[in-house]
């Protein structure tokens, strides 16, 4: 197996950084791989973090995976990258400093283009295309919480590609009691979209979790490492590249169509929001926004239709400048007890 | 009789709010400290209150106006002067300094009168407001990074009259010998005041523990102004138990930089010198790099950052001796 010049031969792990660019003053933000090539053949399974440079919890939980992950009990290959957006966690930030972009936005890439175009373009090249299975680990940052795994709609609601079966599967032996996806135009921009059909092309399933953030992290931290870690345990279980039963919060996994998303209203101030998982009816407030200095309410956040708040979301009293939480309805709920959770590749 | 601060009037028995310490900006922005007046019906002492030094500990006005709003100025004796968020323009960008100079107002003393926009800023609020008060509590957070629970309290100044109004503050761990700084509080303390940091929570615990924190900063307020007698009634507190520290050791970063993880589960508890309290782990392969040791025995305050990535300059840990345990009541 072999990923740029980093080389692993069967039942072996191996560590190195993966080329990608140069900035102008010589910085090389190359990339940190985890190869295990399994001694027996199978699929190739890519898991990776901080693509969002702050959000580092899943890097914690990959860590721990890579550490206790044997490549002699292995069948196929496991590329774990703790790291994409070095110099963003490097500052801290979501997006790549050298140029303010945000790698995850601009999948396939660009040879010719910005450090993060060019990032894009070797990682897409030389580590997502190898991948049967691409899990991406999200969080809420420091001023968010999040405990759900994403993925995107089907094109046809009815009729699921087998690509997209297999997608639904993983998502739920993940092992969190909760998953969303945006029915198609609620959220996610063009860069978004353009990656997802990139990875399609290339036969590559790929979802998102997120789960942990700054704001949880006192109380829910280590919680949040271990059922991470376990999650990832439990995709390299159902592409039964190792053995093992799964693990997870309990019994059912609820989906959310999450076909609400809640924007950041004219006026700012502190923010005081609805806790997660609670019920909020059409026209009732989400959130209030209060003067910092008086208290008083400058104005609300309504809901726009009866829904779960999903478990995500800005928590922190100021807002960002985006999207400030997601609801939805659920769409499935599927026992695990009874559900078949493995996906099998040729 | 009426008091009046800069444009701000309240009579006896009446609230007035509105802003101090005007600076105007290069662009022509007002760099200015929004405050509260609570003027008691009867004459007592001054305390000022404070919160939002920095701009990333703004929690605290989430409830601190509410406070205002819920007391009654004819109940009071002495007058209550609160900032609710001292700090607005780091506020406004997120950043801990004051966004026009990218100053640290805890680090400017007492000002400047002919210095930069912070630094006027701040000389007009010590002069106008801090000087005249007899009392000061400076309410912090952990920011982003970290979690807190304590009282902090200077060497310096009328330290008996400080640590009191600390005990009596209703939160958990008062830690004595707070490190020197060049904070307003510390000035004030410098000038005899009764000056208390209360330390109360941080956004690693705003998911879980907002409601209890907002509620641990209005204890504050409210103990501290029926310590000093111009609020009747009974300190609240959550399990009425002080635990009064001598603090011996801040605990930074240490030179190998990764991922640090702190023993949070040891905060409150004995630890003894060599004891691991933290470790911090390679970000890429994982490895334990180094270990992070208590460098003497001590009680491990409710301080310090907790999340794995921390700011240059964090605090991660601070122990101290155990002096006295008492009863708030």
């Amino acid at each position: 197996m072999r990923v740029g010049s980093i080389e692993a031969r069967p039942g072996t792990h191996v560590f190195g950084y993966l080329s990608v660019a140069k900035s102008r003053s010589g910085l090389s933000p190359d990339i940190p791989v985890h190869l295990f090539c399994g001694a027996k053949p199978g699929p190739t399974f890519l898991v990776q973090g901080a693509i969002h440079g702050d959000e580092i919890f899943g890097t914690i939980a990959i860590l721990n995976f890579v550490s206790r992950l044997d490549p002699r009990k292995l069948r196929g290959n496991v590329i774990a990258v703790p790291v994409v957006n070095r110099m963003g966690f490097e500052l801290g930030k979501r997006v790549c400093p050298i140029d303010g972009k945000d790698i995850s936005r601009l999948f396939p890439g660009n040879a010719e283009g910005s450090v993060s175009d060019q990032i894009a373009y070797t990682y897409f090249e030389e580590v997502i295309k190898k991948a049967n299975v691409m899990l991406d680990l999200h969080a809420g940052g420091l001023t968010g919480y999040e405990r759900y795994v994403l993925f995107t709609a089907e094109k046809d609601p009815e009729n699921h590609t087998e690509l997209e079966k297999k997608c639904r599967r993983l998502v739920v032996a993940f092992g969190l009691d909760c998953a969303a996806f945006f029915p198609p135009g609620t959220f996610g921009g063009s860069g978004a979209s353009r990656g997802k059909e990139a990875m399609d092309e290339a036969g590559v399933i790929s979802f998102t979790v997120e789960l942990g953030g700054g704001t949880g992290w006192f109380k829910n931290g280590e919680d949040n490492m271990r059922d991470e870690e376990r999650g990832i345990w439990n995709i390299a279980k159902a592409m039964r590249m190792i053995d093992g039963d799964f693990e997870a919060d309990g019994p059912f996994c609820t989906i959310y169509k999450a076909d609400v998303v809640l924007w950041k209203p004219p006026y700012d101030g502190l923010y005081i929001r609805k806790k997660q998982f609670e019920h909020v009816k059409a026209g009732e407030v989400f959130a209030s926004i209060l003067d910092p200095y008086t208290g008083k309410e400058l104005g609300h956040v309504y809901n726009t239709k009866d829904s779960t708040v999903v478990p995500g979301g800005q928590q922190w009293p100021t807002l960002g400048a985006t999207s400030i939480v997601e609801l939805g309805t659920p769409d499935e709920i599927v026992d695990r007890r009874t559900a078949d959770l493995h996906v099998s590749f040729e | 009789m009426t008091l009046r601060i800069g444009t701000i009037e309240a009579k006896k028995g009446q609230k007035a709010f509105g802003f101090v310490g005007s600076v105007d900006t290069r662009g022509r922005f007002s760099a200015h400290i929004p405050l509260h007046i609570v003027e008691g019906a009867a004459s007592g002492p001054v305390l000022l209150v404070q919160a939002g030094v920095s701009g990333l500990e703004i929690e605290p006005a989430m409830i601190l106006p509410k406070v205002v709003e819920d007391l009654d100025p004819r109940q009071i004796s002495g007058t209550l002067l609160l900032v609710p968020l001292l700090n607005t323009s780091g506020f406004e960008f997120e950043q801990v300094n004051a966004v026009w100079d990218s100053k640290d107002l805890n680090a400017l003393g007492r000002g400047k009168a002919d210095g930069t926009v912070s630094e006027r800023m701040i000389d007009a609020y010590y002069r106008e407001i801090v000087a005249g008060t007899d009392a000061l509590v400076d309410i912090h957070t952990g920011g982003l990074w970290g979690y807190y629970r304590y009282a902090g309290v200077y060497k310096t100044g009328d330290v008996q009259r400080s640590r009191e109004l600390a005990v009596r503050s209703g939160l958990p761990q008062v830690l004595l010998g707070q490190p020197e700084d060049r904070s307003i509080a510390f000035e004030a303390a410098k000038d005899g005041k009764a000056v208390v940091s209360g330390w109360i929570g941080g956004g690693p615990g705003l998911r879980d523990f907002r409601d209890d924190d907002m509620r641990r900063v209005r204890n504050l307020v409210l103990n501290s102004m029926k310590h000093l007698r111009m609020l009747s009634g009974d300190l609240e507190s959550d399990d009425g138990k002080v635990a009064v520290i001598d603090g011996h050791s801040v605990i930074g970063l240490p030179t190998e930089r990764g991922f640090i993880f702190m023993a949070k589960e040891k905060r409150g508890t004995v630890v003894r010198a060599g004891e691991k309290i933290g470790y911090v782990r390679h970000p890429f392969t994982g490895d334990v790099i180094r270990e992070i040791l208590a460098p003497r025995n001590g009680v491990v305050l409710h301080a310090g950052a907790v999340i794995p990535m921390v700011p240059e300059d964090a605090t991660l840990a601070i122990l101290g001796d155990l002096m006295e345990e008492r009863m708030l009541r």
